[in-house]
């Protein structure tokens, strides 16, 4: 353990990361704080949905970006316990609902009240919040959220998919496999694949048995948009 | 299950204490707890206020934010809390913190808070989580209850009756259970719970309890092996470390149990006690640098914490006069930092008047080292006046030896070991570590060196080369004399050579060896029959004596 060596560059990204998170948490409880102090009636003309929302997404772009340096290191594991569906999906409408709602996106959320599964809370909440980031870009004015249990060639999965009423999603990506992220990186238009790219590798950490997580995008939305679905063993 | 019961009304009734060093963010807490309905908040800006409020309110929910600027931080609250057990498992205990970061996340869980909630907080993920864990409190508060009155039994009956109900809490009530079951000494019903929860999903919380289930039934190699796999699949499992170095200790593998506690460490560094306790296993494997660094560790965050005890200052400054007496570069800084070490103790520490006795002998080491020969005898000789060397405790006991061995005056300090030796043998701890020290009082890189002249023995020995061998136990005893079990390799080795040159006719060992055997025997004439050692001492001492015998006769 020498303590004197250079650290490696992707050593230096991380804590910079690392310390951005920080920063932007702080940035974020300001925020908050200015808007309380100020009267009503200027809270209401302030476009507080768009700053919540932008720092929601870059934090998720680091929290990523933190995981996959933790992947590349083989750090990132999966603490995995028994979760209740309802409590991890009304934290994400929480969450979520201060952002939806002033953009007149409806949320809703459909699971059972006793289904439970096995899976890391933490990743998996991570995960899904990606997902609803890219929802609200592309659906039109609905999102539906929805747990359940499936039968995956006799075995049975949690399934938890994101539904959207937008235009679905391109080709091009519903072909691309999300586990090689070079394929799907376009500087061009801003999209780097990075939350699909993490989370198929999240899913993949859920292991059981020989069966492993996985990610899948299709375009037979019950709402007539792109569904996103994440698949547990 | 029960009736939901709504947040208002749960808040309504429930007593707060929101912890902060921000008054902005105490009072946004407090004014998003009263929006839900709360009646009763306190609020703490810092650590002593928060104990003393803790100590006389039984709070429902206590809301911790982790930095607290100055004092002690939110871990070290719930660290105290939790040891004084001032905690009810009835309490909840909420850690809020912006840092995220591994380290003080990981840290913070071995004490168990109910909950972690990353700032910035939202109103309404805050709303959500914090109803979550009313629900789940107001719930499991009737066995939560009987287990604060240690009523165990009578909690794993409740605990049943949510398992076959299929509550919500099902898992929680299993785990609970089995934990119980090990409190109470019943391993069997313990082991079958993890077994059966083990049988459908590898979820930690069940691995970790079949380790210790199998620690408790002695079967340490199983232990080690579970708790490794623990490790392989959750690298962030501390207690599976925990787990590994102590089933290794139970075997007598000291360096792989330090090496496991160096794991633990290296990314939760803010429990004290662990490295405390890391700091010991290397004094006990004579790794002195390792020692250091444990123990700097210690007091870096044991600073304001409950574990911040004054031996493990006075352990790091005798780890740095051992280096600074074994080099010769670099000891200006390190003696600069026994002097700020001392001077932290005896101040910090004034009421123990021991630790003073203990600060003074090691300045000692210090005067003797810089040349002052006569200031270091009568700073020693002082010390020494204010205890009773007949009671002394191994704490003392074996500071003070320790400056005797520096100061060239072995005898003396020898006859302190011995005497604590006599008296506290019978504690494998201490035993340990009087040995380390009256086996070897020289200097650490010879005892290194001695080790490898040693193993070298050994390695000849076993390959039938027995000359070899005898000259490498001889090298390795000229340099640490008083080893135990290297003084044994030499008589089993001597033994061995003789038999074998009896059968060969090659009489090229005379009387003269065997008399060097029987003084190796001689230095272990203090061994106490519980030493590991004992039996093999007797059983090579009466070969010896039988083989002398023959000699004679011939």
């Amino acid at each position: 353990m020498s303590e004197s060596s250079t650290p490696e560059f992707s050593l230096i990204i991380a804590s910079a990361v690392h310390d951005m998170k920080n920063s932007l948490g702080m940035l974020i409880h300001s925020v908050d704080d200015l808007c309380e102090s100020l009267p009503e009636e200027q809270k209401q003309n302030l476009d507080l949905t768009t700053i919540k929302y932008e720092a929601e997404r870059v934090n998720n772009d680091l929290i990523q970006l933190l995981g996959l340096y933790r992947l590349q290191k083989s750090k990132l594991s999966a603490h995995i316990d028994e979760h209740h569906l309802d409590d991890i999906l009304a934290e994400q409408r929480a969450q979520y609902s201060e952002i939806f709602s002033p953009k007149g996106v409806e949320l809703e959320v459909r699971t059972d009240v006793n289904l439970s599964w096995y899976f890391d809370r933490e990743l998996i909440q991570g995960i899904l919040n990606n997902a609803l980031n890219n929802a609200i870009r592309y659906t039109n004015d609905k999102v539906l959220i929805c747990a359940q249990l499936e039968a995956v060639n006799d075995h049975e999965y949690l399934s938890v998919c994101v539904h959207d009423n937008g235009k679905g999603y391109p080709k091009s990506l519903l072909e691309a496999d999300p586990c090689a992220i070079n394929n799907n990186i376009n500087f061009k238009t801003g999209s780097t694949s990075l939350g699909l790219y993490f989370a198929a590798m999240v899913a993949k950490l859920h292991k059981e048995g020989d069966l492993l997580g996985q990610i899948k995008l299709e375009n037979d939305s019950e709402l007539g948009g792109g569904v996103f679905k994440l698949l547990l063993p | 299950m029960n009736a939901e019961h709504s947040l208002e009304k749960l808040c309504s009734t429930a007593h707060f204490l929101v912890i902060d060093d921000f008054e902005s963010f105490r009072l946004s807490i407090v004014s998003m707890l009263t929006s839900y309905g709360a009646q009763s908040i306190d609020m703490a800006a810092n650590a002593q206020q928060a104990l003393n409020l803790a100590r006389y309110k039984n709070y429902d929910v206590i809301l911790c934010d982790f930095d607290l600027g100055s004092g002690k931080n939110g871990q070290q609250i719930i660290e105290e809390l939790r040891l004084s057990e001032r905690l009810k498992r009835t309490q909840l205990f909420i850690m809020i913190t912006a840092d995220t970061s591994k380290e003080v996340v990981l840290s913070t869980r071995e004490f168990y808070p109910d909950a972690f909630i990353a700032k910035p907080i939202t109103k309404q993920v805050f709303r959500e989580r914090l109803n979550q864990l009313l629900q789940q409190q107001i719930s499991l508060k009737p066995i939560n209850k009987e287990i604060d009155v240690k009523n165990y039994s009578k909690a794993i009956s409740l605990c049943a009756g949510h398992i076959t109900k299929k509550s919500k809490y099902r898992a929680w009530c299993l785990q609970t259970q089995a934990s119980l079951y090990c409190e109470l000494g019943d391993i069997s019903n313990a082991k079958t719970i993890y077994s059966d929860v083990l049988g459908k999903r590898p979820i930690d919380w069940a691995m970790l309890g079949l380790g210790r289930v199998m620690y408790e039934e002695k079967k340490y190699q199983d232990s080690k092996n579970l708790y490794q796999d623990i490790i392989k699949r959750s690298p962030y499992m501390i207690e599976a470390y925990d787990g590994v170095s102590n089933s290794c200790l139970q075997m007598g593998q000291l360096y792989e149990a330090q090496q496991a506690l160096e794991e633990a460490v290296s990314f939760s560094p803010r429990a004290v006690k662990r490295q405390s306790k890391l700091g010991e296993l290397c004094l006990i494997n004579q790794n002195i640098e390792a020692a250091a660094r444990a123990y700097r560790h210690a007091r870096q965050y044991g600073e304001n914490s409950i574990h911040d005890t004054p031996e493990l200052h006075l352990n790091l400054a005798n780890c740095l006069c051992d280096m600074i007496e074994d080099t010769a570069s670099n000891t200006n800084l390190y003696i600069s930092e026994v002097e700020e070490i001392l001077d932290y103790t005896s101040n910090h520490f004034k009421e123990d008047a021991i630790v003073d006795i203990c600060a003074s002998a090691i300045r000692a080491r210090l005067q003797y080292h810089s040349g002052l020969h006569k200031d270091a005898s009568v700073t020693l000789d002082a010390a020494i006046a204010k205890l009773d060397t007949d009671s002394i405790e191994p704490v003392p006991g074996l500071t003070i030896a320790k400056s005797l061995f520096s100061s060239k005056r072995g005898p003396e300090a020898e006859r302190i070991l011995l005497n604590l030796y006599k008296r506290f043998a019978h504690d494998s701890h201490w035993r340990q570590r009087i040995e380390s020290q009256l086996e070897e009082p020289e200097s650490y890189r010879v005892r290194i060196k001695a080790q490898s002249f040693n193993q070298q023995g050994i390695q000849l020995f076993e390959q039938g080369d027995f000359q070899g061998a005898i000259g490498a136990f001889q090298h390795a005893l000229r340099l640490t004399p008083k080893h135990t079990s290297l003084n044994l390799n030499f008589v089993q080795v001597m033994l061995a050579a003789f038999q074998h040159n009896e059968r060969t006719f090659t009489p090229n060992l005379k009387q003269d060896d065997l008399k060097t055997a029987q003084q190796s025997l001689k230095k272990l004439d203090y061994l106490p029959s519980s030493h590991p050692q004992y039996r093999r001492a007797q059983y090579l001492s009466k070969n010896l004596n039988k083989l002398i015998t023959q000699q004679k006769e011939t």
